[in-house]
């Protein structure tokens, strides 16, 4: 609070004022936030030392003896994990399924926010109203549908069924929609494509000067 | 730039660049067809992944289904009617719903509230603002199989950091985080707002930068104070942006599966007390094999939802208009 009073005031006046109060709150976050890294400070330092060491009655933020055999372990093509091809496949179906969902999600979300036509409530109610069924119960059905596509076992089980996010950026492209008088705007024209000026537009849009132009 | 570059150049330019701003600009000039040609690519994936298991499990939830067993005999309303009438583990369901709930309860005003106040702060120029604007979205990157794990450790009653530290700044050292009320749920909801603040925070933050400038330097000049800007110009201008959150962390904190799972383990210590819904239904449909059961457990816990989801948009998205 007391930094955005002093962001808010004219430079010379900020430089000025800046000092007791700005320190404090400054030191406050300081502090706040090394609480907040601390897990994961944490969970790295435990990374580098022994199995036994991990659970010591005195925590320790400097590991004695310091071992990378967490790390090498990874990498032995001796063991039978092959964790990097785990992590070779989590990296092919995050990209395939963001590939997926930036192209199909920006691309429905664009005609839901800036295109008039018959059924767009429908199919926007149909969107939303399953985003409240617990993705569990899709388990078994997908597990079917998959199947009958030859997918199971393969990647493009995880790749290509939509997941929670495209309905995440449905949401945006409603809150867009309604105030669809404004995207004449420039700003709503300078995105280097549709889908990267989409997100933008979702969270700028609902401003208090967009919604006076409306109504 | 290029455009605004152009038009200083050739007059043609400057009706080419405006003929290209109508177009891209307006809703008006579309064919018939543009806009279901744009749905269709996600409205097939949704169709298929989506609208069919939902029907399915609609079909599925009015039957005895075993998938292990060949015959699985329709009885219509019966696995609803089981819920209600008390029969049966309908008990422990509820039980997981009534934990649900209060995970819900206990959750949701945290993750509203901390990350606005986050916000605020990392929409101010100070230095070193990138780095604390990563340091608070950081967590969320990871998968909930490590937070869970992580946090597992940490809130571990005898060799937990947490517990220790608490014993040297002399407070009680022994506090059961993983199988003891209400500190079980103390420790969940805080792993859950560590781990998804910053998610909800980089939403807010995105609202605060659509608020216009001028808006403040109006309030200034009408001689609003610093609180009086704070809740006429700045929460007004992110009411949208506070339903979206409000609606995602309901939904969220209502599904919410790993974190019970991982930390106060599979029946939910103490005595099935942190054990969710998701947790139950899981169990119910892929551990008893009752799958029609679970899907009437899933389709009622999403109905309530659903309900509460309108009633929350009736609430935060009309108001003012």
């Amino acid at each position: 609070m007391t930094e955005a009073t002093v962001a808010s005031r004219p430079p010379g006046r900020a430089t000025a004022s800046r000092r007791p109060l700005w320190w404090l709150a400054y030191a406050a976050l300081v502090v706040f936030t090394a609480f907040y890294v601390a897990p994961f400070v944490w969970m790295i330092v435990t990374s580098f030392k022994t199995n036994g060491a991990t659970t010591a009655a005195t925590p320790t933020w400097i590991p004695q003896p310091f071992v990378t055999e967490g790390y090498s372990e990874i990498a032995n093509p001796a063991l039978d994990q092959p964790v990097l091809k785990w992590f070779l496949n989590s990296a092919i179906s995050a990209v395939g399924h963001t590939l997926t969902v930036l192209v199909t999600a920006s691309m429905a979300a664009y005609a839901l926010a800036r295109m008039e036509f018959t059924g767009k409530r429908l199919m926007f109610g149909l969107i939303i109203a399953t985003l409240f069924i617990p993705p569990i119960i899709f388990l078994i059905p997908n597990y079917l549908i998959v199947d009958t596509f030859g997918w199971i076992d393969t990647l493009m089980a995880v790749i290509v069924p939509p997941r929670r996010r495209p309905s995440a950026s449905f949401s945006c492209g409603s809150s867009s929609c309604r105030c669809r008088s404004s995207s004449k705007r420039p700003r709503y024209l300078t995105g280097p494509t549709t889908g990267q000026s989409l997100p933008v537009s979702c969270c700028r849009c609902p401003s208090p000067r967009l919604r006076r132009s409306r109504s | 730039m290029a455009t605004q570059e152009t038009t200083r150049v050739t007059a043609s330019g400057v009706a080419r660049s405006r003929a290209r701003a109508a177009t891209r600009g307006g809703p008006q000039k579309q064919g018939t067809f543009t806009p279901y040609l744009f749905m269709l690519p996600y409205m097939i994936l949704f169709g298929i992944f989506v609208a069919a298991p939902t029907i399915s499990a609609f079909w599925i939830s009015l039957h005895n289904w075993d998938y292990l067993l060949p015959g699985k005999p329709f009885t219509g309303l019966d696995n609803y009617i089981d819920l209600f009438s008390g029969s049966g583990s309908a008990g422990l369901f509820w039980k997981s719903m009534w934990a649900t709930a209060q995970f819900t309860i206990y959750s949701v005003p945290p993750l509203v509230i901390f990350p606005l106040l986050v916000a605020v702060v990392l929409h101010q120029k100070f230095p070193g603002r990138n780095f604390f604007r990563a340091v608070y979205f950081a967590p969320y990157v990871l998968g909930v199989a490590v937070v869970g794990i992580l946090w597992r450790y940490l809130l571990d009653p005898t060799v937990g950091v947490i517990n220790y530290y608490l014993g040297l700044i002399g407070l009680p050292s022994d506090i059961p985080w993983t199988n003891g009320l209400p500190w079980a749920w103390i420790g969940l909801v805080g792993m859950t707002v560590w781990w998804t603040a910053g998610f909800n925070a980089v939403i807010y933050l995105a609202g605060l930068q659509g608020i216009p400038r001028d808006l403040y330097e109006a309030a200034r000049v009408d001689g609003a104070s610093r609180w009086q800007q704070f809740r006429h110009v700045t929460l007004p201008g992110l009411r949208p942006v506070t339903l979206f959150v409000v609606t995602v962390t309901i939904l969220a904190s209502a599904n919410v599966f790993g974190q019970p799972y991982l930390v106060t383990g599979q029946s939910g210590a103490p005595g099935n007390a942190t054990r969710t819904a998701i947790m139950y239904i899981t169990g119910e449909g892929l551990g008893r094999f009752r799958m029609g059961s679970a899907s009437a457990m899933s389709i009622l816990l999403a109905s309530i939802l659903a309900i509460i989801g309108a009633f929350n948009f009736r609430l935060l998205g009309r108001r003012n208009d």
